[in-house]
């Protein structure tokens, strides 16, 4: 019997060979992402930019360090950073709920920050600053206010668990904020073209200074996310069985809820509701790491990057010069693959 | 299944120390008689008080109950469906809010009111193990066993190495070493009821309260954990368990608490309680009870006389 156990019925763990293997696609893709776009450079000429702009070697083209450094590397890092932050969310959500179904925008976040958005465009509100722009603010305020309106919302009822309820309070907060995001640009229909590029997500004309204002906000949320592996585990038990382990359901249930909602409003004020990314990147890792949460928030993070600066890029490219939302390109290439794995028996979930 | 052994840990001191400033301040006296300080005179390790716990806007489901569980002891509650004996482990492992009475525990130092205590030293008093339970993703049996430690190591400590020695000793203990690697969801029921028994070991508290242990075993399994159970008490633990087996109480139990409508019926040595007249009137069901050939126990089987005197059902 033991050698049965030794022979490959444990789940197998990624190895350093693994984590390699990753982390040299992750380092192809962001370079793919550099050289893609309405005008498409060799791979030569990115790295060349890349050492010139690191090490000082000589003899680039500027147009190339403006369109490689000036434009695509903040963008790419951008949408790695969103990427990231969804993928960590998704995967404490999950968690929390114990529901492989769970997504960063179970919480209301994908309304709250159209609503902030919206206003921040109907309104032509400018914050006179120069380092966040109304939008990304009043999306990541938005974004904040629906996930703590549906925390106070779901500690109302008494009578179904309170993470069952904070499900179906995300349902309905969420359902209530988009038919007032309809109701604002039913009678703002000037605005309708911005709003629905908003919507389906974008990193067009992002630069240096969302990564500034959204990196930080993501790497905390990421920090905190981690801080939850151990008791997230705990959890998978039960919730009551987890509160005879030791476990502070309650507390979790906030923590884990303020991590991931930080997490999700940072990536939506970065580059609007991009769906998919945030399911895929914690079945994707669930997939190679089993659901032990220290492995499977920080790869889970690190496919949500990969996924979102891929297809990024390929949305600038595809159809270049015009761009695509880049909500089409994940919701494209993540439900097939999303069905898919469905498709498969081992999930690693008992849903 | 090898027989249990206590797992010894060089740093058991360290370990058993609750966080301090949680412990009953100036607590009076219990209902033993004793005192918080008699920590060495006294054999119990629970003791309820007058305890009366409900769920809001129902009739109280458990009312003024009085016992105590002792250290080396296994005790059995019975009684009907619906009696009372979920709720009452769940109040006693200080999950619920009381209406009246109160829970103390102690351990080999001090004595808590269990319900000031927090959820993690809540859970490095007692353990309780549920009826039932459901993993919502494929874990692996060892790392789902180690989940029994988290209340001795809290969110961030972990000893990797330690975890590991008592995880498998406790899948020793259990007898399941073979199952280690196999993710939980894929287990038959009664593998998975060995599993959660085997992180009960790992939790490794004084006090014990198992509900329904010996459910979704095969005749071997129920056996073992009941020799199990006992062992656990011969090591000095305070051992109790449901059953809707009267036969299980009544050979692995020291004392039976016999509950009805949340009230308790009786309560002493399973020959005084285990008879005729009591288990009808709890239980409404008319019994034939006798010694058990070996002459031990009282042996219980259902009067088949009584299917036969009862009317027509449809």
């Amino acid at each position: 019997m033991k050698i049965f156990a030794r022979a490959g019925l444990r789940r197998p763990r990624l190895g350093a060979l693994g984590y390699s293997v990753l982390g040299i696609t992750s380092v192809l893709a962001f370079l793919g992402s550099l050289c893609l776009g309405s005008v498409s450079l060799a791979p030569l000429e990115v790295l060349k930019v890349l050492g010139a702009k690191l090490f000082g070697l000589a003899g680039v083209e500027p147009i190339s360090v403006a369109i490689v450094w000036q434009l695509r590397l903040a963008r790419s890092l951008l949408a790695a950073v969103a990427g990231a932050a969804l993928g960590a969310s998704g995967a404490v959500l999950q968690g929390l709920f114990r529901n492989p179904l769970a997504d960063p925008y179970s919480m209301g976040v994908s309304a709250g920050a159209s609503l902030g958005a919206v206003i921040a465009i109907v309104a032509g509100i400018s914050t006179g600053v120069s380092f966040i722009g109304a939008v990304e603010l009043f999306s990541f305020i938005g974004a904040l206010g629906a996930s703590f309106l549906v925390y106070i919302a779901a500690r109302v009822s008494r009578r179904i668990s309170p993470t069952a309820a904070l499900l179906l309070a995300g349902a309905a907060v969420g359902s209530f904020v988009s038919a007032l995001v309809a109701l604002i640009v039913t009678f703002n229909d000037k605005d309708l073209h911005s709003v629905f590029y908003w919507m389906l997500g974008g990193f067009g004309g992002k630069g240096w200074k969302d990564v500034a204002t959204a990196a930080p906000v993501a790497a905390f949320s990421l920090a905190g996310a981690l801080f939850l592996a151990r008791p997230l585990d705990v959890l998978a038990a039960g919730e009551e069985t987890a509160g005879t382990l030791g476990l502070d359901v309650a507390l979790l249930r906030r923590l884990a809820v303020l991590t991931a909602s930080l997490g999700a409003a940072s990536a939506v004020a970065a580059g609007g509701v991009v769906g998919f990314v945030g399911l895929l990147g914690p079945h994707f890792a669930r997939m190679i790491v089993g659901p032990l949460h220290r492995r499977l928030i920080p790869l889970s993070a690190a496919f949500g990057a990969v996924l979102l600066m891929t297809a990024d890029a390929l949305a600038r490219s595809v159809a270049a010069p015009l761009e695509l939302p880049v909500g089409i390109v994940t919701a494209f290439i993540g439900a097939p693959v999303f069905l898919h794995l469905l498709s498969r028996t081992d999930q690693g979930t008992n849903v | 299944m090898s027989p249990y052994k206590p797992f010894i840990e060089t740093n058991q001191g360290k370990d058993k120390a609750l966080e301090p400033g949680l412990a009953t301040a100036n607590p009076p006296i219990l209902a033993s008689g004793g005192r918080p300080s008699d920590i060495a005179t006294t054999p119990y390790a629970l003791e309820a008080e007058a305890l009366s716990v409900g769920y809001p806007g129902r009739d109280p489901v458990i009312s003024g109950l009085s016992f105590g569980l002792k250290r080396g002891k296994v005790l059995a509650v019975i009684g009907p469906n619906g009696s009372g004996k979920t709720t009452l482990f769940r109040a006693l492992a200080g999950e619920l809010p009381l209406e009246a009475g109160r829970v103390l525990v102690r351990n080999k130092r001090d004595c808590y009111d269990i319900r000031r205590l927090s959820a993690r030293n809540k859970a490095r008093l007692v353990t309780r193990v549920l009826q039932s339970e459901q993993s919502a993703w494929a874990v692996p049996v060892a790392d789902y066993v180690q989940a029994g430690l988290f209340a001795a190591e809290g969110w961030f400590s972990h000893d990797p190495a330690r975890a590991a020695k008592k995880t498998a000793w406790a899948l020793d203990a259990m007898g399941i070493s073979f199952l280690s690697g196999r993710p939980v969801t894929e287990l038959s029921g009664g593998e998975f009821r060995r599993v959660v028994i085997a992180r009960a070991l790992v939790q490794d508290t004084d006090i014990l309260l198992l509900d329904e242990p010996t459910a979704d075993l095969d005749l071997e399994h129920q056996m073992e954990t009941l020799k199990l159970l006992l062992d656990l008490a011969k090591a000095g633990k305070a051992v109790a368990f449901s059953v809707h087996d009267l036969n299980l109480a009544s050979m692995a139990a020291n004392e039976v608490l016999l509950l009805a409508h949340g009230r308790m019926v009786a309560f002493g040595k399973p020959k005084a309680i285990l008879t005729p007249a009591i288990i009808k009137n709890a239980y409404g069901a008319r019994v034939i009870v006798d010694n058990h050939p070996s002459g031990a126990v009282p042996h219980i089987i259902l009067d088949p006389e009584w299917l036969q005197t009862q009317g027509d059902r449809i």
